[in-house]
């Protein structure tokens, strides 16, 4: 597996604040990697600084082996990029997006038409080809903008939260259009608050937060690595009640509670519910261990905070 | 790119900047292609037939020979200054159009130059339209004054970087205002457009001679009176100014956008 994307000791720096601080990772050829994180984590700058749209303040950032800040342009050239802020051209119709775009990219014109109908075709947009940009709803211009960023062609799509505001079906849509990407080689970036995207899309990933990694891995590993196979979680009432648990079961587990929920990660939710009988809890429920659990974990307590 | 080289960042890759504002701009054709006629039109009527009867020739010709030409020019000022200014700031900050484009290949450099090139291309339009008013109306003088058409597009090259410059500093589109009110109107009225320099004290004419539009007027004077020679050390000037103007708004740009 060759790296394609390699970041060393990346810093950026708002006046004095650290969006992103100190750091490392390596992104390889045809895999999904994601970053997660909570809002303000520097997901976005992350993916700004590999498009040459915010130069780091300090470290290194390799794209395809090109500097970003001694070549922009030959790293843009084969980027795909759907940024967080809607982009979109408003002067211009659907299709005037798609064709305007491509001359950026030096799209020679009949490929270019060939290509945006195809992505129109590609993104359910067909219907909207002659449509102007503000007449669209909210999920068709997030739809829109990763058909603009496919237009180039792009060895890397960077998609910083591709999925935001989609519908359920479109959202399918758009996940299996990644799939196939993904098959035909394609290198993607991908930033999202959904931990079913992130699970469900991801080879690897990042968790972040304050502008540090907190830990990488993949899914499955993350999941077992910090919570294990399975999760019992009942209503929060106090910190009396989450004390009788922690009596209850002992050392062995790890009990966390965010809002008004009270989460243990066990091997077997039955075999430690059955053990807090006697407590009469309300609401209790057994599940799986997610991605979600994770980031909660790494993260959650900064979110209570 | 280099760094100390401002003019670096800029690639042909400007024209595609320019051929979007281009397809915008052909839209909306139908709307706006009347107002370039009848403006001069006014302008010619209220203060060149109007005001003119009052007013006893100056320089050996009628007051409306003597703005007609300064019509011309001015627009070849307020056009690009327009596009420039809220045209460009709009797309800047509140349609992310040039977050757009500089996540291709295209540099914050070739965005800036393609307004540029667009805000010339309205004066070429705009400064045509009066040229055609004016003819209507006899006060060309000279065949050579045709040339006036191409240099709306050249001349205007050196306004839009300063409108551009005055763009990258400001943080909402009201400030607009100042550099309307702070910098089109007294050129408008003091660089020699409507009344020779010469009525201003002294001290005001040596301002006026560091406005461009003063060197556009002069130009677009003697072209319309068939004096060539007479345009080289304004054309000098709007070269001169346009460069650095220029600069200084590309290495802005740059400053502003890629923070
Ligand atoms: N241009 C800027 N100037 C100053 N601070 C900035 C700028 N852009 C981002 N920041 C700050 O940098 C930090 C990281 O922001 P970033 O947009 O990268 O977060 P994110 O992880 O993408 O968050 P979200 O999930 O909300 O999109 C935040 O504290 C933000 O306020
Ligand atoms: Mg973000």
């Amino acid at each position: 597996m060759n790296p394609i994307i390699t970041a060393r000791s990346l810093v950026k720096k708002y006046d004095g604040l650290s969006a992103v601080d100190h750091i490392d990772f390596t992104i390889h050829e045809g895999e999904v990697f994601g970053f997660l994180g909570p809002n303000g984590a520097g997901k976005t700058t992350i993916m700004k600084m590999i498009y040459c749209y915010v130069p780091p303040t300090a470290g290194q950032l390799l794209v395809n082996g090109l500097n970003v800040v001694k070549s922009p342009r030959g790293v843009k050239a084969i980027l795909g990029v759907v940024p967080q802020e809607d982009s979109l051209d408003p002067d211009l119709t659907v299709y005037g997006n798609l064709i305007t775009y491509s001359r950026y990219h030096e799209v020679p014109g009949a490929e270019a038409r060939e290509r945006a109908n195809r992505l129109l075709e590609m993104m359910s947009l067909t219907e909207k080809r002659n449509v102007i940009i503000e007449n669209l709803s909210g999920g068709m211009k997030r739809r829109l903008l990763i058909a603009r960023g496919l237009i180039n062609n792009p060895i890397i799509l960077i998609l910083d939260e591709p999925t935001t505001g989609l519908d359920p079906q479109a959202r399918h849509l758009v996940w299996s259009k990644l799939k196939e990407l993904k098959n035909s080689g394609i290198t993607i970036i991908l930033t999202t608050h959904y931990m079913e995207e992130a699970d469900r899309l991801c080879d690897r990933l990042v968790m972040m937060n304050n502008g540090k990694i907190l830990d990488k891995g993949s899914p499955v590993d993350l999941v077992r690595r910090h919570i294990g196979k399975e999760v019992l979680e009942v209503d929060y009432v106090d910190d009396a009640l989450v004390g009788e648990i922690r009596t209850a079961l002992g050392d062995k587990f790890t009990i966390d509670h965010y809002g008004d929920r009270v989460y243990v990660f066990t091997d077997s939710a039955h075999e430690t519910a059955s053990r807090l009988q006697h407590l009469n809890l309300k609401a209790v429920s057994e599940r799986k261990a997610s991605l979600e659990d994770v980031f909660l974990m790494l993260t959650g307590r900064t979110l209570v905070d | 790119m280099n760094n100390l080289n401002p003019y670096s960042g800029v690639s042909h890759r400007s024209f595609y900047v320019f051929l979007r504002h281009y397809d915008v701009f052909m839209k909306t054709l139908s709307t706006s292609l009347i107002p370039p006629f009848l403006d001069p039109l006014f302008y010619l009527l209220g203060m060149g037939y109007g005001l003119g009867s009052m007013v006893s020739p100056i320089k050996g010709m009628t007051y409306v020979e003597f703005i007609a030409p300064a019509l011309v020019a001015s627009v070849i000022m307020t056009a690009p200054f327009f596009e420039c200014t809220v045209g460009s700031f709009v797309r800047m900050h509140f349609q992310k159009t040039f977050d757009a484009m500089i996540a291709t290949p295209v540099s914050i450099e070739d965005v800036v130059t393609g307004d540029i090139l667009y805000g010339a291309g309205r004066a070429l339009l705009q400064g045509t339209a009066i040229f055609i008013v004016i003819m209507f109306f006899g006060l060309v003088k000279s065949p050579l004054a045709l040339f006036i058409i191409p240099l709306c597009f050249v001349l205007a090259l050196a306004y839009g970087p300063i409108a551009m410059l005055y763009t990258s500093f400001i943080p909402a589109i009201n400030y607009v205002d100042y550099f309307f009110t702070l910098i089109i109107t007294p050129m408008f009225l003091f660089a020699g457009t409507f009344f020779p320099i010469e009525q201003l004290p002294i001290w005001a004419q040596k301002v006026a001679w560091f406005m461009p539009l003063y060197h556009t007027v002069n130009i677009a004077r003697d072209l319309n009176v068939g004096n060539f020679a007479g345009i080289w050390d304004d054309m000098l000037w709007m070269v001169v100014c346009g460069l650095f103007f220029y600069a200084l708004a590309l290495w802005r740009m740059r400053k502003r956008m890629l923070k």
